[in-house]
């Protein structure tokens, strides 16, 4: 129950966006390890199940259990086939519209664990869903691996808009696999962000821009420390006639290592598409990589990209700093004015949170 | 009355090369002190290294600020200690709203607000500072920045450069609103002199290849 949970471990689960009024959400699923320890439902229009639970009742969901994802893709990706531990399931039912977010949280918080976790996420023709993800790892966990399968299916005209925190621990590793496919007119919108210290995490989600008119925005903000390496690349192919998509990543290096990769696919008659890479070297040591690649099989088609690493300017610093802010807040409001969070209207002020985080860097 | 501003001597370089040489200068509280010159001749480079912005570095010589020894204080302490720079250049920063700023600037919303109505800056607040501004933009937000922080001595480097008419009058008449008691302390750069139909100044001085000459 959440009534077990520690201040601290509370503290850390607001952190990626918990609400724990979890009455006012759209319903709520908590991971701990391998077990689910809170569970709400709240609106008859959405069904949010652990994945075991949705497995069980809906006879292995054979149209959409390990449909997108190849089980053989990867070393971890055949680990979480191999030994399933537990995920969550949600569904919103055809034609609703549930703006209210649900919520679920992907807690570790135990030590050398390996968290394999499998999700699905179904919106079903015309309806529209907002989530978001938290996950994390206790501080008193020092060592922890999550893997996290997660395939999401946006049906013909509908809306899913997600958004994934990660607050993980210098040690642990993380290897989130996700695949998206989104059928005809249906939107997909993801904002992934991940600015607490992470040992070594590697991720590209992909997107199957399968109907006609179908939309993807993807909006990345990673911060990097000594010693972490994060590598994160979205990848779109855009299969359906006009379709479109957008990717942002944006990248801050404290130290350690960030690649930022995008790769674009056009496939189909006049898709449209911009993949957008932005780096920010703060301090020394640390490396940043920013690959973005255009893979055009039409003639009739718009694909484009931008890529840009550079620096804090000194003229930038100075200026605030002839307005009385210390060189600290300078950084500091500079750094969110680069992350640009706002833009990703996030819900419960969470942006807010986010901007308290960078200000406290 | 007390000097709020006293410079003895003051040569400095940038990039190993001599920018301005023995510069001796008062400004009094309550002064307005213009400074003329043609282009190149050291007028910015005098401002910034009294706040201490920019890469000069100081050779020989004192800069005091209210009898205080300020050569090797930061910007952030000077600017505390009650100094103030209108930049000319103003550098773009992307994300970050002048009214964010403006928040920061000053706790007060009402003061904010009503500086931002005096200003007719408005449609400006939700830009990204400085980016998309047109010269009478610039300057406006500008001067409306240093409206918001709480400075004795105000560093006005060309006020009325690139900007029209209108804007000049409205930049004028909240110069003399900042200085309207008395108290304060200005040293304004102008190459056309078009803000002294505006402005009433105590004293001029006229910069040369890095010299000052002819204070009046």
């Amino acid at each position: 129950m959440l009534i077990d949970l520690s201040d601290g471990d509370k503290t850390k689960m607001r952190s990626v966006g918990m609400n724990f009024k979890p009455e006012k959400m759209g319903g709520s699923l908590f991971i701990q390890n391998k077990d689910p320890i809170f569970h709400m439902m709240n609106n008859s229009r959405i069904e949010i199940l652990d994945m075991k639970t949705a497995l069980n009742k809906y006879h292995g969901l054979k149209k959409y259990y390990w449909q997108l994802i190849d089980p053989k893709q990867d070393e971890y990706t055949e680990q979480v086939f191999k030994d399933f531990h537990q995920g969550y399931f949600i569904r919103v039912k055809s034609r609703q519209k549930v703006t209210v977010p649900v919520q679920a949280c992907l807690f570790i918080a135990q030590e050398k664990l390996s968290q394999n976790i499998h999700n699905i996420i179904i919106c079903e023709e015309g309806s529209e869903l907002n989530i978001v993800t938290g996950c994390l790892s206790a501080d008193y966990v020092q060592e922890a691996l999550h893997v996290g399968i997660t395939e999401m299916y946006v049906k013909k005209g509908a809306k899913l808009t997600f958004a994934m925190i990660h607050h993980w621990g210098e040690k642990i590793k993380v290897r989130p696999r996700t695949v998206t496919r989104v059928e005809k007119n249906g939107t997909f919108l993801s904002n992934y962000i991940c600015i607490k210290p992470v040992a070594d995490l590697q991720m590209s989600p992909n997107c199957y821009l399968n109907g006609e008119g179908s939309i993807a925005r993807y909006n990345s903000f990673l911060y990097s420390y000594p010693n972490s390496a994060i590598d994160v690349g979205t990848k779109v192919f855009l299969e359906g006639k006009k379709a479109r998509a957008e990717v942002v990543a944006k990248g801050i290096c404290s130290g350690g290592e960030i690649t930022v990769r995008g790769y674009m696919k056009g496939a189909a008659p006049g898709v449209k598409s911009h993949l957008d890479c932005k780096g920010l070297i703060i301090a020394r040591g640390g490396r940043m990589r920013a690959i973005p690649e255009l893979d055009a099989f039409m003639p009739d088609l718009d694909m484009t990209h931008e890529a840009a690493i550079g620096k804090i300017s000194q003229e930038q610093l100075e200026y605030l700093e002839a307005r009385g802010l210390s060189e600290k807040e300078s950084l500091s409001l500079i750094t969110k004015g680069f992350l640009d969070i706002s833009s990703m209207n996030l819900p419960f002020g969470l942006d807010r949170q986010l901007f308290d985080y960078l200000e406290a860097l | 009355m007390r000097n709020l501003l006293k410079i003895t001597n003051l040569s400095a370089s940038c990039e190993g090369k001599k920018i301005i040489s023995g510069i001796n200068l008062t400004v009094k509280k309550g002064q307005t002190v213009v400074l003329m010159g043609p282009n190149g001749s050291g007028k910015t480079s005098l401002l910034k290294t009294i706040l201490g912005v920019g890469n000069f570095k100081i050779i020989t010589g004192e800069i005091y600020f209210n009898n205080k020894k300020i050569n090797n204080l930061s910007i952030t302490e000077r600017v505390r200690l009650g100094i103030a720079l209108m930049f000319q250049k103003p550098p773009k920063i992307t994300g970050v709203s002048l009214l964010s700023l403006l928040k920061l600037l000053n706790h007060d919303e009402d003061k904010v607000n009503k500086q931002i109505k005096n200003f007719q800056a408005e449609k400006l607040t939700g830009r990204d500072l400085n980016s998309n501004f047109s010269g009478g933009e610039l300057k406006r937000s500008e001067l409306l920045q240093l409206s918001l922080q709480k400075a004795r001595l105000y560093l006005l480097d060309e006020p009325d450069s690139g900007v029209d008419l209108e804007n000049i009058k409205l930049i004028g008449k909240q110069i003399n609103e900042l200085m309207k008691d008395k108290q304060r302390s200005a040293i304004i750069i102008t190459h056309s002199g078009q803000i002294l139909d505006y402005v009433k100044v105590d004293k001029a001085c006229r910069m040369v290849n890095g010299q000052l000459k002819d204070v009046n």
